[in-house]
């Protein structure tokens, strides 16, 4: 197992990983420059929604984000080609993850996947071929890394796939054909097939393709007979949800990644394909004949830290069985679980304080202190609905009222069903401290079942 | 525009013609038809390989009969829904006429107004003049409200909507008012300059202006004593003169000339002879139109509907009910809309019932509307409950006797009557209504999601 492990195997699929990571980094800095979305996320809002543990996490002036995503994009090239390539990874680490603490309602699933690959990439000798770095030794390094390396991507891969799939095995998706239903009657202008994706058979054929997909398509790739089949069904899949969902960088990273699951050398194999000789990376007379190193602390240091990391990627998607009831309510566990577009989710929240000395009462809206679209992602989630109230409460005492109570009328609709109240509109929220604990002030979720899917045809509404 | 208002457009900017969806990636028309088209072409084969045509011939395709409690839209239900005939019978039935209403309303304004500017111009009183002119402004007045809550493409922002010209703000630019500063161009006179109605900003024009000019009574003006006009005396000596009331007279004659100008461009922005906003609307998705798919259109006016909840539910009546921060009494009647003509509630009930016949389509329910489409998806007790609710709450602004004013005065839970009445509307709106048809709320659209 150790030797199979440490065997050394072509360099050039990590750096495949590395570069395709580096470009699609710099495409996603550049267009999120362009769309103007600093403005919108980072200036325009008052006030910003802080994860626990994180509100010393600042936002920059104006000048500053931008700086901060420049350096980000100079670093993401860095990647990459190559260029110092542990430490770009480092700083960029550093830096992107930075910039996703300093607000939880700009959380995506693939930012924090954007944050695991690039820890992987301060790990993993990933700048060891097809790199500026290589170039620039003075004592060249053989192009091949350990085996292990390769393991560890492909289940990191593994992890996103998995728990995606295990995220869609529930009633409302595979039952109910939900919210897949919702998003696809709203797309049946799309050319040809746009009339058949208000059908509930259609929403239905897509929960289950979306559920096997995710759940097998790890197997699939790491067989090598079903593997270029099963890339096939993930540049299918990626390129649908792309085009339907918009969903930023998820479907090129995801594509990318997915490459790790080829053979070791297949970029030397595709570049021999268009005249370019390249020279084996792995002589085969050191394929299996690598000696084993001896196990010194750091070695041993490292070992343990891959270890915990990959507890921590198995164990965290699934911390919501710690919590009583339904995540997808609930929201305890539901970040960083790789639960990607399992639900459509939407609330109207109104907080009702109340002086007690006086006896004076007010009705407060979200958008008093945040933007539209800061209101509209918190309105889903209860910790968040918690750290508004608190804001509630400290502008009330800026007034000079002492204790201000503060309780949230938190109506939320889950994929389609109707309104139900999601916090428990007696219990004052100034008074509840966040935490990681069961909040027993979130109410069970509702029972009745979620709007059913193509109840009727849409009129051809295309040329 | 107002901070709100540019919130409330600013996803236009990142949106172009994609399907509508909550990234705030939108590729150009072009591209994004021919993204649909490749994975149409992949998925067509796959359907076709799976079976079922024509979208499905199964029983789950049966169109469903939805019983409706007797108050609730008796249309039969649409077999096979259209969204652009949402879109046609919200231009044709409720735009249009509004529109049309609102500029000839203008018009009568600018005619009402002329008189009075005629007949004051020499000092004189001109009771009968002003009244007529109050009368018009009031009729006008309540005619524009019901656009307000249909800003959708000309009376929006330029770089913010789909079609914006920013005609919304140069006929009224509430809750963006300065008393204060007509009463500055007032004394110096600058509204008789030929470009002045051009240049100047909206809080010096427009029916807020107007309101204030014919409205207000008595000699004060509306400026600190530090203000120029005060510390320098020239008010006092416009004062003294006798010739304020020919000023304001001949100030909203040409502030009402300027809103009738601006309120028949925008008509013409939407006549099918000539803008032709409504061809643009009604045919969403087909080639021709800005809008990519009927989708993107009905989130427009999904969007502009979302009036309710900023302006009338959180400051037509949250803040002056005392039921905000925003108002440190127990009520503050001084940020009530339409101050000195106190029509506060006539211009609630306006958007109101602007908001209704959006809901259905039209003035009853022959036309196609948002009750259709929630029928159509299944959600028919949504449907009946927001109309339902929706009605309550204009049935309780009309129950509120006199104005709002001496509602807060003489019992303000008449008035938070009517915030909560609208709160329950507002609701669904923002939940299960967004939820069921997939739509946008406004500002949303910046960003990815996943």
């Amino acid at each position: 197992m150790e030797r199979h492990l440490a065997r050394p195997v072509d360099a050039s699929s990590l750096a495949a990983f590395r570069i395709l990571f580096g470009v699609i980094l710099v495409a996603g800095i550049v267009r999120f420059l362009l769309q103007g979305w600093v403005e919108v996320l980072y200036v325009e809002p008052q006030v910003f929604l802080k994860y626990w543990g994180f509100s010393w996490v600042r936002v920059w002036p104006r000048w500053g984000m931008y700086v901060h995503y420049t350096v980000l994009a100079v670093l993401a090239v860095a990647i990459s080609v190559g260029y110092r390539t542990r430490l770009a990874a480092a700083l960029f680490l550093v830096g992107f993850t930075y910039v996703e603490l300093m607000d939880v309602t700009n959380y995506l699933n693939h930012y924090y996947l954007v944050s695991v690959a690039a820890l992987l990439m301060v790990v993993l000798p990933a700048g060891r071929a097809m790199s500026i770095d290589a170039r620039r030794r003075r004592e060249p390094v053989a192009a091949t890394i350990p085996a292990w390396c390769l393991y560890l991507l492909r289940f990191q891969v593994a992890v996103v796939y998995v728990n995606a799939g295990l995220a869609k095995f529930g009633s409302d998706w595979l039952l109910h054909a939900q919210p897949l239903g919702i998003w696809l009657a709203a797309r049946t202008e799309t050319p040809v097939i746009g009339p058949w994706l208000g059908a509930a058979w259609v929403a239905y054929a897509f929960s289950w393709a979306g559920f096997l997909f995710d759940t097998s398509i790890v197997l699939f790739l790491s067989m090598r007979r079903t593997r270029p089949f099963a890339y096939g069904f993930v540049l299918a899949f990626h390129f649908m949800t792309h085009v339907f969902f918009d969903i930023g960088l998820f479907p090129f990273l995801m594509t990318a990644f997915a490459t790790i699951f080829f053979e070791p050398d297949w970029p030397r194999r595709v570049l021999g394909w268009f005249g370019a000789r390249v020279a084996a990376a792995v002589p085969s007379s050191l394929a299996t004949a690598a000696p084993l190193a001896r196990w010194t602390p750091p070695r041993i240091a490292a070992a343990a830290a891959a270890g915990v990391f990959c507890l921590i990627q198995v164990l965290g998607p699934l911390r919501h069985f710690a919590y009583p009831g339904d995540v997808l309510w609930n929201e305890q566990g539901m970040r960083w679980s790789w639960k990607v577009m399992v639900r459509e989710k939407n609330g109207s929240i109104t907080y009702h304080a109340r002086d007690p000395e006086t006896g004076r009462t007010w009705q407060v809206s979200p958008t008093r202190y945040l933007t539209w679209r800061q209101a509209n992602e918190m309105a889903g989630q209860p910790d968040l609905v918690l750290q508004v109230a608190h804001h509630v409460a400290a502008e009330l005492k800026e007034k000079g009222v002492r204790n201000p109570e503060v309780r949230a009328e938190a109506w939320v609709s889950l994929n389609g069903r109707r309104s139900a109240l999601m916090i428990d509109p007696t219990v004052d929220l100034a008074a509840i401290a966040d935490g990681i604990g069961p909040a027993d002030w979130i109410l069970p979720a509702p029972q009745d079942p979620p709007l059913a899917p193509g109840v009727l045809r849409f009129a051809a509404e295309t040329d | 525009m107002t901070t709100t208002t540019a919130a409330l457009h600013r996803r236009r900017e990142s949106r172009t013609t994609s399907s509508p969806n909550r990234d705030g990636v939108h590729a150009n028309f072009p591209s994004a038809m021919f993204r649909r088209g490749a994975v149409s072409l992949v998925a067509a084969i796959v359907l076709a390989a799976c079976g079922g045509g024509g979208g499905g011939g199964d029983s789950a395709e049966t169109p469903t009969v939805i019983n409706t409690p007797a108050n609730t839209p008796t249309q039969p239900p649409v077999e096979d829904f259209d969204r652009r005939a949402l879109l046609d019978s919200y231009t044709q039935r409720v735009v249009l006429p509004a529109l049309r209403a609102a500029a000839i309303d203008a018009d009568a304004l600018e005619t009402a107004a002329r008189a009075l500017a005629v007949a004051a111009a020499d000092g004189s009183p001109a009771t009968t003049e002003k009244q007529a002119a109050q009368s018009a402004w009031r009729t006008a007045m309540e005619s524009w409200q019901a656009v307000e809550v249909m800003q959708v493409g000309p009376a929006g922002s330029a770089n913010m909507v789909m079609g914006g010209l920013g005609l919304r703000d140069e006929i009224y630019s509430w809750p963006t008012i300065n008393p204060c500063r007509v009463d500055q161009e007032t004394v110096s006179g600058d509204y008789l300059n030929d470009d002045f109605f051009s240049v100047e900003l909206v809080n010096t024009r427009g029916f807020d202006a107007i309101e204030y000019l014919l409205f207000d009574e008595g000699d004060d003006n509306a400026c600190a004593a530090g203000v120029d006009i005060n510390a320098e005396g020239t008010w006092d000596a416009l004062v003294a003169s006798g010739d304020l009331a020919a000023r304001r007279a001949a100030y909203a004659e040409g502030a009402a000339a300027d809103v009738a100008a601006h309120a028949a461009q925008l008509r013409d922005a939407w006549e099918p002879t000539l803008g032709n906003f409504a061809g643009q609307l009604s045919n969403a998705g087909l080639s021709g139109s800005q809008f990519a798919t009927a989708h993107d259109g009905v989130n427009d006016v999904f969007a502009a509907l979302f009036y309710v909840e900023l302006r009338v539910k959180d400051r037509k009546l949250a803040a002056p009910a005392g039921i905000s921060p925003d108002c440190s009494d127990a009520t503050c009647p001084q940020l009530l809309e339409s101050l000195w003509a106190n029509a506060s509630k006539e211009h609630v009930l306006a958007n109101l019932r602007a908001a209704e016949r959006t809901f259905l389509g039209g003035s009853d329910s022959s036309g196609v509307g948002f009750d259709d489409f929630l029928i159509a998806l299944g959600a028919s007790d949504l449907a009946a409950t927001m109309l339902a609710d929706l009605r309550a709450a204009i049935a309780a602004t009309e129950a509120v006797p006199g104005t709002f004013a001496d509602a807060l005065e003489d019992d303000p839970e008449l008035v938070r009557g009517v915030h909560a009445a609208l709160k329950l509307f507002t609701d669904n709106l923002k939940s299960q209504f967004v939820t069921v048809l997939n739509l946008e709320i406004p500002s949303e659209g910046a960003g990815d999601n996943d």
